[in-house]
């Protein structure tokens, strides 16, 4: 299970934050990334931004970041990251939805406002449906990796457990006898959970 | 989303008892329960009564509702491990998956063929862009047809985004995990190589229809049962390829990886990428590993791929053959020019080296230089260097002529002719050296190492007296290496200096051992001549003393060496004033500057009583280092006569990239600087014509570009400033030397070969060659076969770019200097090849019906002097079959291409672009007649190795391509007429002039 893939998966984000003050070190620069960009965007559109709108929107919340931590702007000791790019994401968000609104006309907006905790609980319950949709697409990818999961295995979770397929046609589909589908979604689940869980922790691991 | 509970469904709670004995229910039947939300009466009261199944029972409820919320999470997005629905097909399972997405295995419903199917992540085709980029990836790589690239049926765009590519499912292992058939170790090897070969044919294939593979790796190449190769994912890697970081670096699993791609280049990621890729798959294959170390951030595994030179193959495996590793590295270069120059180049490598012929990795580009200098006389492209290997060859074998040759003049006791002639064949030995060892040049260490390794054969052969019978062979075997470092400056990348050195000891103490042995014995010529032999090994000696900076030592030895000189030779003689030229460099480097001065000036007025050609350059160098005394003092005045002086002596005697004409144009620049009124600098500065810049900016500029001969070769050159130096290097000479001075003519050619090799041919260079002509039709008149070397080039250069007219004008002249040739001592190959030219020159102008006539005159002069069966004797068929079909004799030219052919498939000496011109002549035939299936290969052959390089103004290029188009319409396929017709505005990635 310990690959590559699944360390730096699993590294805390503070841990992450902690490597970042080496600032070549491209692997955790990249785990940052592939650790918020979905979720934003996700936020994005969920707020109403348009598809290419809502990655621009990911890219430009990173880009600042990115900026902020390079110039010493970012303090861990205010609150979590999360918080923090939520925090920038909504308000980039707001700035390119007012926009459009107003024709495109050019909005100043200066970025330190979003600095701090977002309380709003709404926009926090969005932001944790975007996270776990993440949390639960990786540990997806990363199940893939699990060794002592095969392909037939996994196609019987795939069928029974996420696509509703009922046990006995899964059964056919995948030449097992039922026991056995039920036998493989219960692995697969467990496996599952204990990614989900890993990943969760690395993820809100964040102070 | 948390929870993490044992749930051990096959088997009962670990401490219940059986469920027979005690009703304990399997996890089955749990799950079960969940799955329909209802736990029947039996079963729920066991659970009430026992501790493992309400703990199991809770567990697999948090199950079903972990599960309910991931199908609430993931909606009707389908999970990555979902195969994608696409009609028609029925999704079997996963194959593999990879960043950049999955493939799934299926079944064609309607034919029940098995598909694999690739589905890129949505992420890659996130915007409008990216999907038609990525569908217009998909599209060529459908159309691309190949033995060893998997096929592609189709590819649909899904209603959520994705892209999904349905291909051929290949039933294979990835080449690193394959085991070749074949019963011992060597057989195996070659097996693996065989499919090595035949999948580079594979992405030959592919980069001629202009897609790039970017990724490839053993896991995209499969190797079936029955042994066939299989490239997958062409195109559709570049497809997916639309992934950065957020700070815009390569992101990706490196290890097979170009510098280019690591380093953030994308604009040099080309098909030598994929060659570079094939390189480390080739290093895996044979050596087991990977060629560098690739742990790390992004950032070392970067600078490794950039940086770090591989380790050599044979310290993993010290079996893998020279030849082998040869190949290997030079897949590997980091440097694009210096890398195979297609797939296709090192799989004919490799074939090379399975057949055991020699290789082209360990013989630089010289054999194909070479070969085709020595065979037709005008290549397009002039050759900047020459095999080294030959060149050490011709050295030796120049010494043991001069070396018997003397020998047998001592026996007619005519000592003043052997002087003369040790005098000549030195001299032609030294210019061979002078124009063929390379420069030390960082970016070609395989030079030195060629180099290295021919020195390191003969220093082993002279210690182990292979020469002993032929003492004098060996006595000059030993000082013409050591000569490498004392006559040519420190510049030259002669490598193993230390071995010259010890040749240089050994061969003394022979001398000297010889001289003790015939003390007394009274052959007074012989000892005399052994006094030279000594001083003159001493003197080479302290030249390698001089190199290795051992400058106390280097000193000593020289200075003994010019007693003995002056003493046995004469106090006036060159080699006296030689060793003391020697003397001046080892004491300017002893910072001994005030002597060095006064041994300079010694040596400047010994050389200037003894005129001729070969005091030229040693002259020159001693005036360059007083003007270097002078520039270094500031003293300008006294520096300008003397610049200029070297300057010009080197210019009428040396090479273009000679070190010590560079040197000389260094001078030039720090002139510049210091007095930019003097009249040397005003003369050259209008000489160069109007320039926003100063003379030595200008000419600061040049001089790396005049250091560096071109490395690349059109089509693959890299474009620099060479040829601009080198006309402005033409326009000094010409203010110094005069506009007919005959030294001009090597500067315009070496402009010429510069411009050629960048791709810069047409007009303009055509006529710079044809200048060169007029300089030499004017000193040896308007007939002298000199200019036909010029002529020729320019002929060419307008056959291929156009207008074939003037290529007519020029090959009518060639013909003419050969007419005016007395028939006796005409050299009546060349004459009739000429004539041969000249009738090509007049098909490309449309003039059939002359040219038919003119080719039929060449074959039958040819028939007289070489007989039928002849290189020269096929090309000029083919040309015949050409006008003769566009003449209407359609059965003549069916027959007479037929023969072309037929005669070509045999004759080694044919060079590759004659072959490639009989392979179009055939094709276009055959073409004609709608015989497609012969017609293709033929055209693909030549359009790989000849006419995708030439000019949009190349006639048979024109037809091919119209042929080719002509061809894909018949056969229905759009897409590869269209890749044809794009073909006519793109010229192997060079703007060639129109």
């Amino acid at each position: 299970m310990a690959n590559a893939q699944h360390i730096f998966a699993t590294q805390t984000t503070t841990a992450l934050l902690d490597a970042l003050r080496d600032l070549r070190n491209e692997p955790a620069w990249a785990q940052i990334e592939s650790r918020y960009r979905r979720v934003i965007a996700g936020l994005a559109r969920r707020l109403g931004a348009a598809e290419a709108d809502a990655m621009d929107i990911a890219q430009q919340t990173l880009a600042e970041f990115v900026r902020a931590y390079k110039d010493g702007r970012y303090d861990r000791t205010k609150g979590r990251l999360s918080s923090w790019i939520l925090g920038i994401a909504h308000n980039t968000t707001l700035r390119v939805l007012r926009n459009q609104r107003r024709g495109g006309e050019r909005m100043d907006f200066d970025i330190s406002e979003a600095n701090g905790e977002v309380h709003d609980p709404q926009l926090r319950s969005i932001w944790d449906d975007e996270r776990d949709r993440e949390i639960l697409d990786k540990a997806m990818t990363l199940l893939r990796d699990e060794a002592s999961l095969d392909d037939r295995t996994l196609l019987a979770f795939e069928l029974v457990a996420l696509r509703g397929v009922p046990t006995a046609e899964a059964a056919s589909q995948c030449g097992m006898t039922v026991d056995q589908i039920y036998v493989a979604k219960s692995r697969v689940t467990k496996h599952l959970r204990t990614l989900v869980a890993q990943l969760t922790e690395a993820f809100e691991q964040d102070a | 989303m948390n929870g993490d509970t044992e749930n051990p469904v096959s088997t009962p709670p670990p401490d219940c008892e059986p469920p027979v004995k005690f009703g304990c229910p399997t996890g089955t039947m749990f799950e079960r329960a969940a799955e329909i939300g209802h736990i029947a009466a039996p079963l729920a009261d066991h659970i009430a009564s026992c501790a493992a199944c309400r703990e199991l029972w809770a567990a697999t409820q948090d199950d079903a509702q972990f599960l309910k919320r991931a199908r609430s999470l993931k909606g009707n997005d389908l999970p990555p491990l979902g195969g994608p629905r696409i009609p028609g097909y029925r999704t079997l399972g996963v194959i593999s998956s990879g960043s950049q997405g999955v493939v799934y295995k299926g079944v064609q419903e309607s034919t029940s063929r098995m598909v694999a199917i690739k589905a890129l992540s949505a992420g890659h085709t996130s915007t409008p862009r990216q999907r038609a980029r990525a569908e217009r990836e998909a599209e060529i790589a459908a159309s691309l047809r190949h033995p060893s690239i998997v096929t592609v049926f189709e590819s649909r765009t899904l209603a959520d985004g994705r892209i999904v590519v349905v291909m051929e499912f290949i039933d294979g292992v990835p080449i690193d995990q394959w085991q070749p058939p074949g019963a011992t170790p060597t057989e195996r090897k070659r097996e693996l190589l065989r499919v090595f070969i035949e999948m580079c044919a594979g992405v030959h294939h592919s980069h001629l229809s202009g897609v790039i593979h970017r990724d490839l790796k053993p896991d995209n190449i499969l190797v079936t049962s029955s042994g066939r190769p299989v490239v997958l994912d062409f195109g559709i890697a570049k497809a997916g390829n639309i992934r950065t970081t957020m700070t815009g670096e390569f992101a990706g699993t490196p290890a097979f990886a170009s510098p280019e791609q690591v380093s953030g280049q994308p604009d040099q990621v080309n098909a030598l990428t994929d060659v570079y890729s094939l390189g480390v798959i080739l290093y895996r294959l044979v050596c087991g590993a990977l060629p560098y170390d690739v742990q790390g951030s992004i950032f070392d595994i970067a600078r490794t791929i950039s940086e770090v030179e591989p380790t050599p193959p044979n310290q993993h495996d010290p079996n893998i053959s020279n030849d082998l590793q040869a190949i290997v590295l030079k897949a590997l270069r980091k440097h694009q020019p210096i890398r195979y120059q297609s797939a296709a180049a090192l799989a004919a490598d490799l074939s090379n080296y399975l057949s055991g012929n020699p290789v082209s990795a360990r013989s630089g580009s010289g054999w194909y230089l070479l070969r085709k200098a020595v065979a037709v006389n005008r290549g397009r492209l002039i050759a900047a260097g020459v095999a080294v290997a030959l060149v050490l060859a011709a050295a030796v074998l120049v010494a043991i002529s001069f070396s018997r040759a003397s020998e047998s003049d001592r026996r007619a006791a005519d000592q003043r002719e052997a002087a003369r002639l040790e005098s000549v064949r030195a001299r032609a030995v030294t210019e061979l050296l002078r124009e063929t060892l390379p420069n030390a040049d960082p970016a070609r260490p395989e030079l030195a190492g060629i180099i290295s390794n021919g020195l390191g054969r003969l220093y082993v052969r002279l210690e182990t007296n292979a020469f002993s019978e032929q003492a004098d062979v060996d006595q000059a075997l030993r000082r013409l290496w050591g000569s490498v470092y004392t006559g040519f400056g420190g510049g030259k990348a002669a490598g193993l200096v230390e071995f010259a050195e010890l040749a240089l000891r050994n061969g003394l103490m022979r001398l000297r051992r010889e001289q003790s042995l015939k003390a007394g014995v009274s052959d007074t010529a012989a000892d005399l001549q052994r006094q030279v032999d000594i001083a003159s090994t001493m003197h080479e000696l302290a030249g390698v003393l001089l190199k290795r900076r051992r400058l106390p030592e280097a000193e000593a030895m020289c200075r003994e060496a010019m007693a003995l000189r002056q003493t046995v030779i004469g106090p006036g003689s060159l080699a006296a004033a030689e060793s003391r030229v020697l003397l001046t460099r080892i004491l300017l480097e002893s910072g001994e500057t005030v002597q060095a001065m006064a041994e300079a000036d010694a040596a400047t007025n010994m050389l200037r009583k003894i005129p001729g050609p070969g005091t030229d350059a040693t002259l020159a160098s001693m005036i360059a280092v007083k003007a270097q005394v002078a520039l270094d003092n500031g003293r300008g005045q006294e520096a300008e006569p003397l610049v200029r002086e070297a300057f010009v002596r080197r210019l009428s005697t040396l090479p273009t990239e000679d070190p010590a004409l560079l040197e000389s144009v260094r001078q030039l620049v720090e002139l510049a600087e210091i007095m930019p009124s003097c009249q040397t600098v005003q003369e050259l500065t209008a000489a160069i014509g109007p320039s926003d810049e100063s003379l030595a900016a200008v000419l600061r500029a040049d001089l790396p570009m005049l250091r560096t001969a071109n490395r690349t070769m059109y089509p693959n050159a890299v474009r620099t400033r060479r040829p601009a130096a080198l006309a402005r290097l033409a326009k000094m000479q010409m203010c110094l030397l005069g506009p007919d001075d005959l030294s001009l003519v090597g500067t315009l050619m070496a402009h010429v070969a510069a411009s050629e090799r960048e791709g810069l041919v047409g007009a303009p260079t055509a006529e710079i060659s044809l200048q060169a002509a007029a300089i030499l039709s004017k000193r040896y008149g308007p007939t002298d076969p000199s200019q036909l070397f010029c002529i020729d080039r320019a002929s060419t250069a307008f056959a291929f770019l156009g207008p074939a007219g003037r290529a007519v004008e020029l090959g009518r002249q060639a013909c003419a200097i050969f007419d005016a040739i007395p028939a006796d001592s005409r050299d009546h190959l060349l004459a009739a090849n000429s004539r041969r030219w000249l009738a090509w020159y007049l098909a490309l102008d449309g003039k059939y019906e002359e040219s038919r006539q003119m080719h039929e005159a060449a074959i039958a002069e040819l028939d007289t002097v070489v007989g039928k069966r002849h290189h020269v004797v096929a090309i000029a068929q083919s040309g015949l079959a050409f006008c003769l079909w566009h003449l209407g004799r359609e059965a003549e030219a069916e027959a007479t291409s037929a023969a072309a052919i037929e005669l070509a498939k045999d004759l080694p000496a044919l060079p590759f672009d004659q072959l490639a011109h009989i392979r179009f002549v055939r094709g276009h035939i055959l073409c004609a007649q709608h015989r497609d299936t012969e017609a293709e290969p033929l055209m693909l052959q030549s359009w790989d190795v000849v006419f995708r390089c030439a000019g949009r103004g190349f006639v048979w290029r024109q037809i091919m391509i119209e042929d080719m188009i002509a061809l894909e319409q018949r056969r229905g396929d759009a897409a590869a007429a269209a890749i044809w017709r794009s073909q006519d505005d793109y010229v192997c990635g060079l703007e060639a002039p129109r």
